[in-house]
C-alpha cells in the first residue's frame, strides 16, 4: 500500500481544527455577539425612545431580521466549512467580493475596538489608586488653585479627555503620539494575541472566561445597584413606556440597526467559527440560542446601568439643593442645619416672600431631577464619564471600578475573537499563509500589523478618528454585505439546494417561517433600513463634537464640521469595502469564471471514476 | 456724679462695640457644627466662644510673636443664629486701634490646623470668609500605581506568551521526533516484508553468526 497517500488524507482531515465541545462553540459565538454595545448602547436607545415601548420595534426587528440572517449565516459556514471568502466564492465566483468585504470590515473593525480596550484598560490600571484619580481636580503648578480646564469642567471629563485622550481641539491637528496609550495599546492587543494565538485551539478556552464573567459582574452590579437611593427612580424612568413615540419612523429604524449590529452580523466572523462544526449539528438552534441570549443580554445589562444611572441622577440633584441650601442659609444666617432638602422649597417660598431680591441675587441654580436623569450617554460617554462619576459616589468606589472595567474589557475581548477570526480563517483557507509559516507566527503578525495601524488612534486627535471609524465602517457597508450575503444565497445558491444541506445537517428541512424571512421580508426589511440610513445621514451636513478649552461656551462640545480631506476619507471608509463586490464580480466576468469550478461536497455516488469506459474499444 | 462715673464705665465696652461694627478690618466666620459634627455636634455658647477667642489669640502671638496680645485684644459682634460673628483684633500696645485685616488672616492661615482641630471641624465647617481653604497637597508618587498594575499585567502575560510558545515548539519536536521514529518504523517492516522472513532477520544479525567452524587460524597444520 502507498503509504505517502495515506499521511495526505490523515493531512487533509488534521488540517481544519474543531472545537473541543458543543460548548465552547455556543459561547464564542454568544462572546462575539455579546458586546460593548449591549451595555452602553441599547440602554440608551431604551431611555431615548420612550423606554418599555422600545421593546416593541426592537423584538421585531429581531424576528424578522436578526434571527434569519443569523441562521444563515451559521447554516452556510457549517455546510460549506469555509471562511467567508472561500464560501461565497464556493456559492458563486461573482460572489467573492462579498467575502473580501467582509475580510476588509472585520480588520477596520478589529482596529478601532481593540482602542477601546486599551481605553479601559488604562482606567483599569489606574482604579487602584484611593482616591480615585478622576474624583478630585489637580492641583495646577504654582499650588495655587485647580487647574482651570477641571474647574470649568468637571473632574471625571477633565480625566477623560485631558489625561486619557489629550485630546486635541480639531481634529486636524494630529497632536503627537500619547505615549501611555501607545502601552496600553500594547498591553490590549498582547492580550488579544495570547487568547488568539492558535486560533480557535486557544479562543475556545479564553471563552470560557470571557464569555461568562460578564454575567457574573452584571449580577453582582444588579444585586448593588438595587440598594442605592434613587436606583428605582432611574429604572422607573427607563422602563415607563411611551408609545406616542412608536409613530416617529427613526425608532424603527435605529431598533433595526441596533439588532443588526449587536448581533455582530456580515462580519464574517460567525461564517468563520461555525465552519469548525461538525457536518451534523443543529444550527438552527444554535441560532435561536446565539439570538435570544444576546437580546435578553442587553435587557439585563440595562437594569443595573439604569439603577446607577437613576442614583448618579438622584446624587447630583441633591448637591444641586445642598449648595443651594448653603447659599441660603449664609445669606439668611439661618441656624446650620435647618434647611433640609425635605422643607427646601417650604423655606424658599417664605424668604422669596420675605426679601425677593436678595433671594434673586444669590442666582440660585435650578434643581430638576428629570433634567439630571435626561444627561444619558451612550458609548464611551456612558463608560467613562457618567459610570465613573456614579462609581465615585458609591461606597468602596475601587471594588466598584475595577469589576466594572474587567467587565468590559471581556466583554469586548470576546468580540475581538471574532472581528480576528474573520481575517484569519479567509487567510488560511486561501492558503496564504507560507507553509514554513507556523499558525503562532502568522498570528502573531497580524497582532503586530494591527497594532502599527492602530497608532493613529493614540494621537491627539485620535478620539475623532475613531468616531468616524465607528460611524462610517460600522453601518453601511454592513448592511449593505448582509444584503448581498442574502441574495447570495437566496438567488445564486438556490433556496432548494439550500434547503437540503440544512436537511442533511439538521434532519428537518427549515420551516415555511424561516423560508418566508430569507425569501422576502429579510432582504426587503435590509433594503428599508439601508436607504432610510443613508437619507438620514445625508441629510444633515457631518460634524463632530470637540473638546475645545478656548471655546466660548466650554464645557459644552463645539460642533464642528469635517473638512474636506476628513469627509473624502469617511466616504472612502464606507465605500471601499463595497467596492470590493462589484470589483470581484467584474473581474470574474471577464475571465468567464461564472460558475463554481469545484463542488466540494457532492461526490456523485453513480460514479466514482475507477472505471472509465475505454472509447478505443473495437466493437466485434 | 453716679451718672458721670456710669457712662466713663461703659465707655470702653462701647468704643470696643464700635471698632467692631466699623467692619472693614472684621473677619466674618462661619460654623457648621451639624453639617461637620452630625449626631455629635456640641451646642455653641459662652464657652465655646471663649475658646474661639484665645485660640485667635494663640494664632496672633505665633504669628506675630508679641507675648502681650491677650484675649481680651480679640473682640466678637454680630453673632448669628447660623453660627456666625464678625471679629476684630486690638493691637495690644492701643486698644483703639485694630491690627490690619491681612496680617490677621496671614495668622490664620499659618494656624489654621490648629484652630480646626480645637474645634473638631475643617475648613469646610469653621470657614473664614476671605481665607480660602488650604488645598491639600498632591501626592507624589515615586512610580505611580498605575505603572505598578500595568506592569504585573504585561508580566504575566509576556509568561503566558512564551509558556505558550515553548509548549509550541516542544510540540513540534515530539512530533517531528514521533514522525522519525514512524519512518524509521515504516522502514523496516517493509525491509521484513521484502524479505521472506527467516528466523534470523528478527535477530538483526544481518551478518550472520560466525560459527567458527572453518578456522582461520592454521598453526595446526605443518608449515611448509
Amino acid at each position: 500500500m502507498d503509504t505517502t497517500s495515506s499521511t495526505d488524507a490523515s493531512k487533509d482531515t488534521e488540517e481544519r481544527p474543531k472545537w473541543d465541545n458543543k460548548v465552547q462553540y455556543l459561547l464564542t459565538c454568544i462572546g462575539f455577539a455579546v458586546g460593548l454595545g449591549n451595555v452602553w448602547r441599547f440602554p440608551y436607545l431604551c431611555q431615548v425612545y420612550g423606554g418599555g415601548a422600545f421593546l416593541i420595534p426592537y423584538l421585531i426587528a429581531l424576528v424578522f431580521e436578526g434571527l434569519p440572517l443569523l441562521y444563515l449565516e451559521l447554516a452556510i459556514g457549517q455546510s460549506l466549512r469555509m471562511g467567508s471568502i472561500g464560501v461565497w466564492h464556493s456559492i458563486s465566483p461573482l460572489l467573492g467580493g462579498v467575502g473580501v468585504a467582509s475580510m476588509i470590515l472585520s480588520f477596520l473593525v478589529g482596529l478601532f475596538y481593540n482602542t477601546i480596550l486599551a481605553w479601559v484598560l488604562w482606567y483599569f490600571f489606574h482604579s487602584f489608586q484611593d482616591p480615585l484619580p478622576w474624583s478630585q481636580c489637580p492641583i495646577n503648578d504654582n499650588l495655587t488653585g485647580y487647574v482651570e480646564e477641571c474647574v470649568l469642567s468637571t473632574p471625571v471629563n477633565y480625566f477623560w479627555y485631558r489625561k486619557t485622550l489629550n485630546i486635541t481641539p480639531d481634529i486636524e491637528e494630529n497632536g503627537s503620539l500619547q505615549w501611555w496609550l501607545v502601552i496600553c495599546l500594547a498591553s490590549a492587543w498582547s492580550i488579544v494575541y495570547i487568547c488568539f494565538i492558535r486560533g480557535i485551539e486557544t479562543i475556545g478556552k479564553a471563552v470560557y472566561v470571557t464569555a461568562t464573567f460578564p454575567y457574573l459582574v452584571l449580577t453582582i452590579f444588579l444585586v448593588r445597584a438595587l440598594t442605592l437611593p434613587g436606583a428605582t427612580d432611574g429604572l422607573i424612568y427607563l422602563f415607563t413606556p411611551d408609545w406616542e413615540i412608536l409613530m416617529d419612523p427613526r425608532v424603527w429604524l435605529d431598533a433595526a440597526t441596533q439588532i443588526f449590529f449587536s448581533l455582530s452580523l456580515a462580519f464574517g466572523g460567525l461564517i468563520a467559527f461555525s465552519s469548525y462544526n461538525p457536518k451534523k449539528n443543529d444550527c438552527e438552534r444554535d441560532a435561536l440560542v446565539v439570538g435570544c441570549i444576546n437580546s435578553a443580554t442587553s435587557l439585563y445589562a440595562s437594569i443595573p446601568i439604569f439603577a446607577i444611572l437613576g442614583f448618579k441622577a438622584t446624587s447630583n440633584y441633591n448637591n444641586c439643593l445642598n449648595s443651594n441650601i448653603l447659599d441660603l442659609t449664609n445669606a439668611f444666617d439661618i441656624a446650620d442645619k435647618n434647611i433640609t432638602t425635605e422643607n427646601y422649597e417650604g423655606w424658599l417660598t417664605f424668604l422669596n416672600a420675605s426679601d425677593p431680591d436678595k433671594v434673586f441675587s444669590l442666582n440660585l441654580k435650578e434643581c430638576d431631577l428629570k433634567s439630571f436623569m435626561d444627561q444619558s450617554a451612550s458609548g464611551t460617554g456612558l463608560a467613562f464619564i457618567v459610570f465613573t462619576e456614579a462609581v465615585i459616589e458609591m461606597p468602596g468606589s475601587q471594588v466598584w471600578a475595577v469589576l466594572f472595567f474587567i467587565m468590559l474589557f471581556s466583554l469586548g475581548l470576546s468580540s475581538m475573537f471574532g472581528n480576528l477570526e474573520g481575517v484569519l480563517t479567509p487567510l488560511l483557507d486561501l492558503h496564504m499563509v507560507p507553509k514554513w509559516m507556523p499558525k503562532e507566527l502568522f498570528t502573531g503578525l497580524i497582532c503586530v500589523v494591527c497594532f502599527l495601524m492602530a497608532l493613529i488612534f493614540t494621537m491627539g486627535s485620535g478620539n475623532y478618528w475613531l468616531e468616524i471609524f465607528n460611524s462610517y465602517v460600522g453601518s453601511v457597508p454592513l448592511l449593505v454585505i448582509a444584503f448581498f450575503e442574502i441574495i447570495g444565497v437566496v438567488v445564486f445558491y438556490g433556496m432548494n439546494r439550500f434547503s437540503n444541506d440544512i436537511e442533511f445537517m439538521t434532519g428537518r428541512r427549515p420551516n415555511i417561517f424561516w423560508r418566508v424571512c430569507w425569501m422576502g421580508i429579510s432582504p426587503v426589511m435590509l433594503v428599508v433600513v439601508l436607504v432610510a440610513y443613508v437619507v438620514v445621514q445625508v441629510q444633515k451636513h457631518p460634524t463632530y463634537p470637540a473638546w475645545n478649552p478656548a471655546y466660548e461656551n466650554f464645557p459644552t462640545l463645539e460642533e464642528k464640521p469635517y473638512s474636506d480631506w476628513v469627509f473624502a476619507i469617511c466616504v472612502l471608509l464606507s465605500s471601499v469595502p463595497v467596492l470590493s463586490v462589484p470589483i470581484v464580480a467584474i473581474y470574474r466576468l471577464f475571465k468567464g469564471q461564472t460558475r463554481s469550478q469545484s463542488k466540494p461536497n457532492s461526490p456523485n455516488p453513480y460514479n466514482n471514476q475507477a472505471f472509465t469506459p475505454d472509447s478505443h474499444t473495437i466493437e466485434s | 456724679m453716679l451718672t458721670r462715673i456710669l457712662p466713663l464705665i461703659f465707655l470702653p465696652s462701647v468704643l470696643t462695640q464700635d471698632l467692631c461694627k466699623d467692619g472693614k478690618d472684621g473677619n466674618k466666620v462661619r460654623i457648621s457644627l451639624k453639617t461637620g459634627l452630625g449626631e455629635e455636634a456640641y451646642e455653641w455658647n459662652e464657652s465655646e466662644m471663649f475658646l474661639f477667642k484665645s485660640s485667635l489669640a494663640f494664632a496672633m502671638r505665633k504669628h506675630t510673636g508679641n507675648d502681650k496680645l491677650d484675649i481680651s485684644n480679640i473682640l466678637v459682634c454680630n453673632e448669628t443664629r447660623r453660627v456666625s460673628f464678625i471679629f476684630v483684633v486690638t493691637s495690644p500696645t492701643n486698644t483703639s486701634q485694630l491690627i490690619p485685616k491681612a496680617e490677621v488672616q496671614a495668622a490664620v492661615r499659618n494656624s489654621k490646623h490648629r484652630i480646626n482641630s480645637a474645634f473638631l471641624l475643617s475648613d469646610m465647617t469653621l470657614e473664614f470668609v476671605g481665607i480660602p481653604p488650604t488645598l491639600a497637597t498632591p501626592i507624589k508618587y515615586d512610580t505611580p500605581p498605575w505603572l505598578i498594575v500595568f506592569g504585573v499585567v504585561m508580566g504575566a502575560v509576556a509568561v503566558g506568551i512564551l509558556a505558550l510558545l515553548m509548549s509550541t515548539v516542544t510540540k513540534g519536536r515530539r512530533a517531528k521526533a514521533k514522525a522519525v521514529d514512524s519512518a524509521e518504523e515504516g522502514e523496516g517492516r517493509e525491509g521484513r516484508v521484502k524479505e521472506n522472513g527467516t528466523s534470523l532477520t528478527h535477530l538483526e544479525l544481518k551478518d550472520g553468526v560466525y560459527n567458527e567452524a572453518f578456522s582461520s587460524d592454521d598453526e595446526r597444520l605443518t608449515q611448509l
